[in-house]
Formats: structure tokens, sequence, C-alpha cells
């Protein structure tokens, strides 16, 4: 086992930069989680690691060693894949046993290996078998395996759970973490899963466009977002934004336009707050509103779309001129599209960002 | 099964059932040929059944076509032949496919243009140098020119056999330990396998049919297919007898594709169909 660290680490392909100025400590026996979506290079960050791709610019270690010019095996990394990249003519056991007899481990101490491996994750059974008689969460499991029986100094994991079907994909994603926890092995894992990342990570590292936008627990991520892009990628269903002018004659902070308004404490915000700022809520943290409660508001709309979930309901309201919230509701709350409706917002949920450099301003 | 998808089914075996009419008609005429009675009136065709069915024609052929010796040298060159082709085929074809080297692109056309330029525009200057090294009328002359030729078919097929691999498993071997050695003949090839027989299978057949080289570079080494010619003198030729050594030519390759069949079909529809 053994701590990673990135510094400063450039990758381009041609004229594409796919990564840039990436630095991140992973400490040894971490589960960090790179998410992102498609091109934002949390799978290059990973490949950069695995040694499957040169480094243009910047410095990758294992532990105490840079490895920019050490050769894939010679890392101490195992990888999983996304499609398991299962050697199809060799049984369960020789998939597990392949990389072990190519580092020459003593026979004997292959089979202790293997089989410890397969009891872990419960494939036994399946030692004789060949990948195509195997299901999707059963080759995920042989593919696990073949990086657990390694016991290297690092996991990669590139959207292993991508193939499976979604009850699947929650049964083991929770299996992996707690395999994860089993070993104590440093674990990178790239997904564009937000859910996954926020239910498996240690830490999650946001990536968009090349670049690593936050980096921090899953509390942190989602509290504390560090620009419209966090904020807006983390949390299911995503946050909301609005533009809204700022005021504040004396008294307390007032965000308005066009016929809405929203009377707020300023004291969270934790930068200089411009005359114009973009506003973002999150659904969870709107409701509709009552008799005020301790809720910040009210804010008057129509609503837009009402999606019902089963346990509650998913309503989207427009205020002001165009300005676009969503918010639960009760399922038995009867509400329908072209309703007029007044919300309110959790105290201190008032996510507050600099409309041009879409940095956090401060939550209120 | 709803109407129109029976009547789809119906059209594929109308449609299969023509092509393989086509395909066999020649197969079974020159097969009754091979059996009318031989001689200056006997006039065979098509799929007339023979008046009198000469099966001795089989013996006659074999001796007068001197195809014990000819088998034995179409066997000897196809036994060096096949496997050294392959072999390079295989070597070069996963280079070609996985490996990043300075001027790979050219070096890979080159060999492409083994396949587009004809025998026939280089057998001149070919027999010359055949000549100067001493291997006129010898087994290593067939062995080396065909081997040459097969290789620019071969590589052009083992590359694109091996494209089609999931690009993962490479570098799941390569995380793994193996090094390029090991990853081809423990990963690649047994994954390329129905592609690597069906190239045995069609060097098999290209050897076993040569018939231009042989006529060029051997006198008394000659190949079964060349055999062939002996049945035809400058104003005659017996039908029947030349039938029966087509047929007689013609049963290994029947033999060892039949051997190869599943594989072979596998290996001709790799990358056509998404596994």
């Amino acid at each position: 086992m053994a701590d990673v660290t990135y510094t400063s680490v450039r990758k381009e392909f041609g004229d594409v930069v796919a990564l840039q100025d990436f630095s991140l400590q992973i400490a040894d026996g971490e589960f960090v989680v790179l998410v992102g979506p498609s091109g934002s290079g949390k799978t290059t960050a990973l490949r950069l690691l695995a040694g499957l791709e040169a480094i243009t610019q910047g410095e990758i270690r294992v532990g105490a060693r840079v490895v920019n010019r050490v050769a894939p095996q010679d890392r101490d990394i195992a990888m999983v894949f996304q499609d398991y990249a299962l050697y199809p003519q060799m049984t369960v056991y020789d998939n597990l046993a392949f990389g072990l007899k190519m580092r020459k481990i003593p026979k004997p101490e292959i089979k202790q290996r293997v089989e410890r491996a397969a009891d872990v994750l419960d494939i036994g059974e399946l030692l004789q078998r060949k990948p195509r008689a195997l299901s999707g969460g059963q080759r995920q499991r042989v593919a696990l395996g073949r990086a657990l029986v390694r016991e290297p100094a690092a996991f990669l994991m590139d959207e292993p759970l991508s193939n499976l079907d979604a009850k699947l994909r929650v049964q083991t994603r929770s299996e992996i973490k707690q395999l994860q926890r089993q070993v104590g092995t440093t674990t990178v894992y790239v997904t564009h899963d937000q859910v996954e990342a926020m239910t498996m990570g240690d830490r999650v590292a946001v990536m968009n466009d090349g670049l690593l936008e936050q980096v921090g627990d899953t509390r942190t991520v989602y509290e504390h977002p560090a620009n419209v892009f966090v904020a807006g990628f983390i949390g299911s269903p995503g946050m909301t934004f609005a533009t809204l002018d700022l005021s504040r004659n004396g008294g307390p902070m007032t965000l308005s336009r066009a016929g809405m308004s929203l009377t707020v404490d300023p004291d969270g915000a934790t930068a200089p707050i411009p005359g114009e700022v973009t506003v973002g809520i999150r659904p969870e943290h709107a409701h509709v509103w009552r008799d005020g409660g301790d809720l910040m508001g009210p804010v008057d709309g129509r609503v837009t779309f009402v999606e019902m979930l089963g346990r509650e309901a998913l309503v989207g309201v427009e205020a002001g001129a165009g300005q676009r919230f969503t918010l639960f509701a009760d399922a038995d709350a009867k509400v329908a599209i072209g309703d007029q409706l007044s919300f309110g917002v959790e105290r201190r949920r008032l996510y507050l960002f600099d409309p041009a450099t879409e940095r956090a301003l401060g939550v209120v | 099964m709803n109407t129109s998808s029976r009547t789809t089914v119906v059209i594929n075996y109308v449609l299969l059932t023509i092509c393989a009419l086509v395909a066999i008609y020649p197969l079974v005429g020159v097969f009754l040929a091979s059996l009318y009675p031989t001689g200056p009136g006997s006039q065979p065709s098509g799929f007339a059944l023979p008046p009198t069915f000469e099966w001795h024609n089989y013996v006659t052929a074999w001796e007068q076509g001197k195809f014990a010796s000819s088998f034995q040298t179409s066997f000897i060159v196809a036994a060096v032949m096949v496997p050294a082709s392959v072999i390079l085929s295989v070597v070069a074809g996963y280079a070609f496919a996985t490996m990043r080297f300075r001027g790979s692109q050219m070096i890979f056309w080159l060999f492409i243009l083994g396949l587009i330029i004809p025998t026939e525009a280089t057998i001149v200057p070919l027999y010359y140098d055949v000549r100067a090294m001493g291997l006129l009328d010898t087994y290593w002359a067939l062995i080396i020119l065909e081997t040459s030729g097969e290789v620019a078919f071969g590589i052009f097929w083992m590359r694109a056999a091996f494209l089609a691999a999931p690009k993962s498993l490479l570098e799941a071997a390569r995380i793994d330990g193996a090094n390029s050695w090991q990853t081809l003949w423990r990963v690649m090839v047994p994954f390329a396998r129905p592609a690597i027989l069906t190239l045995t299978v069609l060097c098999f057949a290209d050897t076993w049919n040569e018939f231009f080289l042989a006529l060029v570079f051997t006198i008394n080494h000659t190949t079964a297919p060349a055999g062939l010619a002996s049945f035809s003198g400058r104003y005659t030729q017996d039908i029947a007898l030349v039938s029966a050594g087509a047929v007689i030519v013609a049963i290994p390759i029947l033999v060892v594709f039949i051997f190869f069949q599943r594989e072979f079909l596998r290996g001709m529809l790799t990358g056509a169909v998404k596994g």
C-alpha cells in the first residue's frame, strides 16, 4: 500500500489538452473518486497513473517513487476496467492467476492467493468457468478478484459498475466499498455518476474540462461547492440557478429581479457580494410556503412541471422573469402545471456565486 | 414469427439456395466428367450422367499425372510454408496493430504492395534472382516465394484481427506484468484463434493451388496443380482425365476445409458481427 501524488500534471493529445495543472494527494488507504462528465479528464488522470498514457508535464508518485517513466507492470498497481478485460480463453482461475504467473510467484502461493480472493468475493464455484459463461455481475467480481490477488499498492477502477443494471450497481458499489475498507488498499475510482461518487468515496475530486474543480469529503463538496459547476454537478436532482440583483439599504440583504424578491441574512457570505449574483438553490432545501416557519421567502411563481416520484413530487417553478427553480413537495400536495405557487428556502441554504467568475461567494 | 419475417426467411433461403447451386454446379460437373470414358469420342458436358462410370480414370490420372511425386512436393512446400507464413503474419500483424514505431504506416503499405502487384509483373527478375541463388528446381524456391506472397496477405489479415481485440485486453495484460511477447502468445493469439486458423486454411489452399510459380521455377519438383498440365497436349485434351486429376488435387483442400470449417467461418466473420 502507498499514497499517490499528482503534482501539476498536464496531458496533451496533439492540440487537445486533456488534463491541466492537476494536483491531488491521495493518502495511503484512502478511497478517492474522480467524478465528472464525459471529457472532463478523469479517465486520463487514471490512465496516467496506470502508465497507459505518457505524461506531458508534471509528476506522479506512488509512495516515494516517481513513476513518470516506469512501465505499467512495474508500478505496483492493479486496474479494473470498464469492460472488465477478462482474458476470454482463460478460466476464472487462470484469469486471477495470470498476473501472479507473470511475476513468477510460486505455484502454491498463487493457488493460495487465488482461493483467498475467490473466497472474499464469493466466486469459488466459478473458478473453472470461462468468462463467457458468467453473468455481468460475476464478471465484475472476477475483474475485482484479478486486482485483489495482486495485493498492489493501489487499485485503479475505471467505471467498473457502468455495465451493470441499476439494482446490481447499487449492491456492488457497497460491496466494493466494504472490500476496500477490509483490505485497506489505496483506491482511485473513476465514475461519471455523482451518486456513485458520493456513496463510495472518502473524498471526491470533481473534474471538468481537464481541470480539478474541487476536492473534498462528500459533505464538503455537497454543502460548500467551490463553484457553479460543482454545485450543479453534485446532488440529484441538481441545484437550480437564477441571476438576481442584490440591494442592501442599511438593513437586510434583498435579492430581487422582475417582481421576485427574497430577503436574506448576509452573514454567511465569505466574499464581497457584487450587485448581481448567481443564486443556487437545491430542490431539497426549497419548500412550499405555508406559514413561513423558518424559511426565507416567500417567492411567488408559476408551476412549470410536476414529476411524481412516489414519496414526493419534484415541482418546477418559474418566478421573476424566467428564473426557474425546482423544489420537492409532498406527494399529496395538489399541484398542477400552471398553478400559482409560493415557496421558501431554508436558512443558510441559499448559495451565492459570482456570475463573472462562477466562484462561490458563500451560503446565506 | 410474423408474416414479414417469414417472408424474409423464405427470400433468404431462396437466395442462399441459388448461390449454393451456382457454387456447386461446376464441382458436380467436373466430378461427373471425371467418370466419362476417355478417348477422342468422349464429350463430357454439364450435369449429363456418363454412359458408364469409369472409376478407373482416377487410377489412370494418378499414374499419368505423376501425382505421387507432385503431391509430395506440394505437401513438403505446404508443411514449411504454411507455418512460416502464419507465424510471420501473426508476429508482424501484432506489431502493426499494437505498437507505435517510426515508419510503421509506410512499412505496412509496403507489405500491402505485395498484395497489389501481380506475380506475373515480377516473375522475370524473380527468376534471375532465384537462379543467382542456385535455387531453381528446388523446394526452397517455392517455399520462399510463396511465403513472401502469403505474408503480405497474412499481415493485412492478422493486423485486422488484432485491431478487433479490445484495447483493454492488451492494457490489462501489460498491467498484469506480461511483456509484448507474452501478451501476444498468451492473450492475443488465443483471442485471434479463429482468424489464425482461417489464415492457415487460406495459406494451405493458396500453396496447394500454386501453379504459376511451380511452372516457372521447377521441373522435377512440380506441384499437384502443375501436374494437371501433363494431361493437355498441344492439340488434344482428355477432359475425363483432367477432371479426374482436378478432383484428386482438390481432395486435400476439401479435407482441410471440412476439418477447420467451423473455425474458418468464425474467422471470416471476425469483426463483421458484434460479439
